[in-house]
């Protein structure tokens, strides 16, 4: 049987985690900005709190990540002194590039009305991204800052300038600069949709491991969708690693016939890794 | 299971596999043309359910539903389900695809043989299928020696795999007996012994492990399954359907063929409690298709055995109408409900994997769902439903009109279900250049 131990809250805990081990903290996690309001709605929750880290809703309240876990901890009963782990925050700065003032704007997309509809704007957003021509903006407007939106565009090639309008108007410039960078993040562990875990993984994978996603709560045939689309989205070169529940024995064929390398190892029960590298052209050509 | 066992398990660059997408596929299709034909007699022959079991004509249609639909069915999903719950690549495809060949031609031979009642024929479909079925077992078996890991689910594949071989050898027994009549007196505990196998031992026991990991995997709730409770439930059903298998061949008597009934009722009970715990207790909310249907299946799980447990406490003679209503509701309620509710999420997944995986990721694809029509596929359980409670008051009251109209509601439901399939298979389309053969290589 599982035992489940009061762990304390942490910065890169996804919302939905925290929700689904401490439920009572919902109106706590809402009062603290009314971006947070459409968590009222039950659709809206389960689809945006899957998507936000605990360091990213604390970006869109306005407060500091750890603070916002230690509220978190209090609400709930927790003594987390010394046990979070801060997410380190990313850059911030107010110098405004270059491009922010020569680059056309390519498409314009505001996507309050969406929101105000109840609908979850993110497919809309995906679907004018391939209309915005390398050197050309994406302008969005928001009703927040859509912090996890950074990760996936950054995949994709997009740099970002961010400016609040109003107390719940945001615009953020997205600009296609040409290539897909996931080696841009090299430096970093970004979280895609679906990412829960931050647990380090021993030996040289996660040193290899360009970007992590979690599937864990996905059912068949979502994870071999997001590990693909995943993947396409990726640099020649650049590596997957995917935590699972279980062995993909359908994606395997998959994999190797896109010429892709792979290697799984299980962790425990229900806990498998993969780490999937993309081929340089090189490489592929070759095999 | 052991942390420990997992962890060594092997590592490395590695291409495990799964079977060849047109190994499973070839079985479906069988078992689809069976359960057509099915549908299309099941009218005719509800009425003669209320005329005895011992007939040509309703043995042929019980075997077509049994060996047709059930046993090619659960054939062709444990190609593509066991490589899945082992971990482990099929030891040998060549192998399953010699299985189907002996299976196809075994079946045909066989309801042959029993609608003319010709021996020859009847032997050798009877020796083709005991081939076929040989054949599937040494391959999962060959598999699950191979699998780092033997959970729960693949102890209940295990377990089958015993009674398919003991409701095998007995069936090929009564075949041959019934153009020889060698086994006199114990034919009536010969077809009691292999009827429990069969359906008990074999499709109930594998349809309990697959229900587990498909549930688990399709509703997020695999955390639920109590691992306990399972292998307690294992160990009941396994103890009651080979107490009452024992009992039946060698006349026991009546406290033994109770503690076996009464053991394999609680092994159903266990599994109705895991399939509460798991559907309360999923994360993917919402009614997938396939729930009514499994929890169908469930409830006709625990109405057999416990019209086997009121036939044997009353003594029930052997021609008795009850009898016919267990051995009914085992065959169409529990294991043909199941199917159906299995087959939405299998088939539809064999044929997403064929037509969609190939271009996951680069363009937008369907989800399973829409794949078929949900209206349809809940409509035809509710046929489904109500020709199977029309049956039981056919059965009850020894109705012609009421089985008539049964059979009708069945086929409707078989007909709705059908169309989905037309559906579903509607998304299989060549990949390019590549063979049906080499659809996942």
């Amino acid at each position: 049987m599982t035992q489940t131990t009061a762990t304390p809250i942490q910065t890169t805990w996804k919302i939905s985690e925290v929700l689904q081990r401490y439920p009572d903290l919902l109106e706590k996690i809402i009062g603290m900005s009314p971006a947070f309001n459409r968590l009222h709605n039950p659709l809206l929750r389960k689809v945006q709190s899957r998507l936000v880290t605990v360091e990213q809703a604390a970006r869109i309240a306005g407060i500091a990540p750890d603070e916002m876990a230690r509220q978190l901890n209090t609400a709930a009963g927790l003594d987390a002194a010394g046990t979070i782990d801060v997410a380190a925050s990313p850059e911030q700065t107010n110098d405004e590039p270059e491009w922010v003032r020569t680059a056309p704007v390519g498409v314009d997309l505001d996507v309050r009305p969406l929101h105000e509809q109840g609908e979850e704007p993110f497919a809309a957003i995906m679907s004018v991204v391939r209309a915005v021509a390398p050197g050309e903006i994406l302008r969005l407007r928001n009703s927040f800052e859509p912090v996890p939106l950074y990760d996936i565009l950054r995949m994709r090639g997009f740099e970002h300038v961010t400016r609040q309008l109003g107390p719940d108007e945001w615009e953020i410039l997205f600009l296609n600069s040409g290539s897909k960078r996931s080696d841009a993040l090299h430096n970093r562990q970004p979280v895609m949709a679906g990412s829960t875990r931050s647990t380090p993984v021993s030996g040289g994978w996660n040193a290899d491991a360009t970007i992590t996603i979690d599937v864990s709560d996905l059912v068949p045939p979502e994870p071999m969708m997001r590990i693909l689309g995943a993947l396409e989205a990726m640099s020649p070169g650049a590596s997957l690693l995917v935590h699972h529940v279980r062995r993909p024995m359908f994606l395997y064929p998959q994999l190797d016939e896109l010429g892709y390398m792979h290697e799984t190892r299980d962790l425990g029960p229900d806990q498998v890794e993969i780490i999937i590298r993309k081929p340089a052209p090189l490489e592929a050509l070759g095999k | 299971m052991t942390v420990a066992a997992r962890v060594a398990s092997p590592s490395g660059i590695h291409s495990a596999s799964a079977p060849a997408i047109d190994l499973p596929a070839r079985f479906l299709v069988l078992a689809l043309v069976d359960l057509l034909l099915a549908g299309l007699a099941v009218p005719f022959a509800m009425p003669l359910l209320l005329t005895g079991y011992y007939q040509a004509r309703l043995l042929v249609f019980v075997h077509l539903n049994t060996l047709g639909v059930i046993g090619v069915m659960i054939v062709g999903a444990s190609y593509q389900l066991v490589p899945v719950v082992l971990q482990t690549p099929l030891a040998s495809e060549r192998m399953g695809r010699a299985s189907f060949w002996c299976l196809l031609f075994g079946i045909a031979a066989f309801l042959s043989g029993l609608l003319t009642g010709w021996l020859p024929i009847l032997g050798t479909g009877g020796t083709l299928m005991v081939l076929g079925f040989a054949i599937y077992i040494a391959v999962i078996v060959m598999t699950l020696l191979r699998a780092p890991v033997v959970d729960i689910v693949g102890w209940h594949i295990a377990a089958s795999l015993f009674g398919l071989a003991g409701g095998m050898t007995l069936g090929l027994l009564l075949a041959f007996n019934r153009g020889m009549g060698f086994l006199g007196s114990m034919t009536t505990g010969l077809l009691a012994a292999h009827i429990v196998l069969m359906v008990g031992g074999w499709v109930n026991m594998l349809l309990v492990g697959v229900a587990y990991r498909l549930i688990g995997m399709f509703t997020l709730s695999e955390d639920r399954l109590h691992h306990r409770l399972a292998q307690v439930g294992l160990g009941t059903m396994i103890g009651g359907v080979w107490l009452l298998a024992a009992t039946a061949l060698f006349s026991l008597g009546t406290p033994f063929m109770l503690a076996g009934a009464g053991l394999t009722f609680a092994g159903q009970v266990g599994f109705a409690i895991q399939l509460v715990r798991m559907y309360h207790g999923r994360r993917r909310r919402g009614i997938d298709v396939h729930v009514p249907f499994l929890v169908t299946a469930s409830a006709m799980g625990l109405l057999t055995a416990t019209l086997v447990i009121v036939g044997i406490s009353l003594h029930s003679p052997m021609a008795s109408r009850l009898w016919v209503a267990a051995g009914w509701f085992g065959i169409a309620g529990m294991a043909e409900s199941a199917i159906q509710g299995m087959f939405y999420k299998i088939a539809t997944f064999l044929v997403w994997l064929r037509r969609y995986a190939p271009v996951a990721g680069r363009q937008k694809v369907p989800r399973l769902e829409d794949l078929y029509s949900r209206r349809l596929a809940l409509l035809g359980f509710a046929f489904w439903l109500a020709g199977l409670a029309l049956s039981s008051g056919a059965l009850l009251f020894d109705t012609r009109v009421v089985a008539i109209l049964s059979g009708v509601t069945i086929a409707a439901g078989i007909g709705c279900f059908l169309k989905n399939v037309g559906s579903i298979a509607a998304h299989w389309r060549p990949r390019g250049v590549q063979g049906v053969g080499s659809g996942a290589r």
